[in-house]
């Protein structure tokens, strides 16, 4: 935008009328620079908006489980799509209400579970949580945005993750090739609804990971948001055992699993029109 | 802060030349005249448009982001002699012994006076070698397996009179450090792995293999972890002792990840530490 404006001449007044134009001339031009009207790179960084706006984040870009040593014992297993049946259903979440603590499903672990192998306790994902209630959620709340520029971001990465401590059977045992573990990172609406980001999912033998990290990432888009008919709340990490090898005799066996140290980052993107 | 609002409002009466002055010339403290043009424009004199959608043209590189990473490849053994003498593992224990893991660990700069976030990657796999067990009732030595194979992956042994070796009696941890700090949450304790990584010592004479598929020892920890003002890490426990904006401020900074175990001996194989500062 040029900067237009009649510059008072040699004898006029010092009026109010004489200066009022130019100076809003002078401020309106000045305020609202663009690149052409400058010589090029003549605009340094502090020129450019920041990349993230934390606003929108009023709890963080991150959350962790401060629990610094304690574990959680999780006994759900993944749900089926049509009752007891393969395949495997990736948006169902725990409706068990709620465990002992206090924790409402699906968050955290239903029960202490005892280590051993036996079916699941649950059917569905639970979102990672320690026994401290949900404030302590691996979750990364934020205000409810649309991801398609006109709420500032245009994608959110998400990088998430847990240390798989134990499982029900040890490496070599009988059924560990059968055992496994799933993580995916789930998304939240302004409903309350919960969803699971699928291609997020990971499923993980008890045997490879045992007694390590596992973690997934997924790069969140508005078509993600359900077509961008929503808007996005929270950002979550889900958490079940699954069964790797599935039959007849023993669909839906879920089996006890213990995790500690979730954390969940959420890195959101202003890629503009690329 | 270069947003021209005017130190004077030049709308009734006389006209005062030293407000006409005021607003074409005089630097302000709060940068608010014509002679912000000097050096001093910045974001607020854009065109609102460009807020929204930041065009291509406008982009610099080291503008918006200024990645780093560290890596590498060699076994790094820690064996118990720097954490020897008498003390009780804890996290607080285990934080004042720590030493910084070569590989994972950046010094590195934010040169923006508005860095919003450090994002922070890595990935380390390690190997713990608990020493040996031993059976107190008999005075011997034995492997940390149990009589039936099974991995003993908490230091303790089950089942009768089997007892761990008093010279190793603890665990092994691994923590964030930032700006020479803890971070709260991002740390991890290793479960035990293997007897006899670097020097044989088992009552069968054989070593074992800590890539064994089956009998896997290798733990792995890939994290992460973003500092910023609203997140997790300026209070509780384990915070960060300055506010966030302090972790935040122009200049140069360090990230570690930092080791400290009661055990024989802990190998550590890193990957990588990255460390992206984001404005």
């Amino acid at each position: 935008m040029p900067v237009t404006y009649t510059p008072p001449k040699e004898g006029d007044d010092l009026s109010v009328a004489n200066m009022t134009s130019p100076f809003t001339a002078l401020r309106t031009g000045v305020n609202a620079l663009e690149e052409e009207d400058v010589e090029r790179e003549a605009l340094r960084d502090v020129h450019l908006p920041n990349l993230i706006n934390t606003s929108r984040f009023t709890d963080g870009l991150c959350a962790v489980d401060e629990s610094s040593g304690g574990f959680q014992e999780y006994a759900n297993g993944l749900a089926m799509s049509g009752g007891s049946t393969f395949p495997v259903n990736l948006q169902g979440f725990s409706a068990t209400a709620s465990d002992p603590g206090g924790l409402t499903a699906p968050y955290g672990p239903l029960t202490e579970a005892t280590i051993s192998p036996s079916r699941y306790d649950e059917e569905g994902w639970r979102i990672v949580c320690n026994s401290g209630g949900t404030t302590y959620a691996i979750e990364v709340p934020c205000v409810a945005m649309e991801l398609d520029g006109d709420d500032t971001y245009t994608g959110c990465l998400v990088r998430a993750s847990c240390n798989f401590r134990r499982s029900s059977d040890s490496p070599g045992g009988a059924n560990v090739a059968a055992y496994g573990i799933s993580i995916g990172i789930g998304w939240e609406d302004t409903g309350g609804n919960k969803y699971v980001i699928e291609r997020s999912v990971r499923h993980f033998s008890s045997s490879a990971v045992n007694r390590g990290d596992i973690s997934t990432f997924a790069y969140i888009e508005d078509a993600d948001l359900n077509a961008g008919v929503d808007r996005v709340t929270k950002f979550f990490l889900v958490f079940a055992t699954c069964q790797l090898t599935p039959t007849a005799a023993n669909v839906g066996y879920g089996w006890e699993a213990q995790v500690d140290n979730g954390i969940i980052t959420v890195w959101p993107m202003r890629a503009g029109s690329l | 802060m270069g947003d021209i609002s005017y130190p004077n409002t030049i709308s009734v009466g006389t006209v005062v030349s030293e407000d006409v002055r005021e607003n074409l010339f005089v630097p302000k403290s709060t940068p608010d005249s014509l002679a912000v043009i000097d050096g001093f424009l910045d974001e607020d004199n854009l065109a609102s448009a460009v807020s929204s959608e930041i065009p291509k043209g406008l982009v610099r590189r080291g503008s918006f982001t200024r990645p780093e990473t560290t890596g590498s490849t060699l076994n790094l053994d820690y064996f118990r002699e720097p954490f020897d003498g008498s003390w009780t593992m804890s996290w607080d224990a285990a934080q004042e012994r720590a030493l910084a893991i070569p590989g994972c660990t950046r010094r590195f700069n934010i040169p923006w006076d508005d860095c919003k976030a450090v994002y922070i990657s890595f990935r380390l796999e390690v190997v713990v070698d608990a020493g040996y067990g031993f059976d107190v009732g008999n005075g011997d030595y034995y492997d940390t397996r149990d009589n039936s194979g099974t991995l003993l992956d908490d230091g303790s042994f089950t089942g009768g009179t089997y007892g761990v070796n008093s010279d190793y009696p603890g665990e092994t941890r691994l923590m964030l450090f930032y700006d020479g700090e803890p971070v709260k949450g991002v740390s991890r304790i290793i479960q035990n792995g293997v007897q006899g990584v670097a020097k044989p010592f088992n009552y069968s004479g054989t070593v074992d293999n800590p890539n064994d598929p089956m009998f896997s020892a290798v733990r792995h920890w890939s994290g992460s972890a973003i500092i910023d003002p609203n997140g997790p890490f300026g209070s509780g426990s384990y915070q960060l002792s300055a506010s966030a904006a302090d972790q935040l401020a122009k200049g140069f900074h360090n990230v570690s990840i930092r080791i400290a175990h009661q055990v024989y001996q802990v190998r550590v194989r890193t990957r990588h530490i990255t460390v992206i500062p984001l404005r």
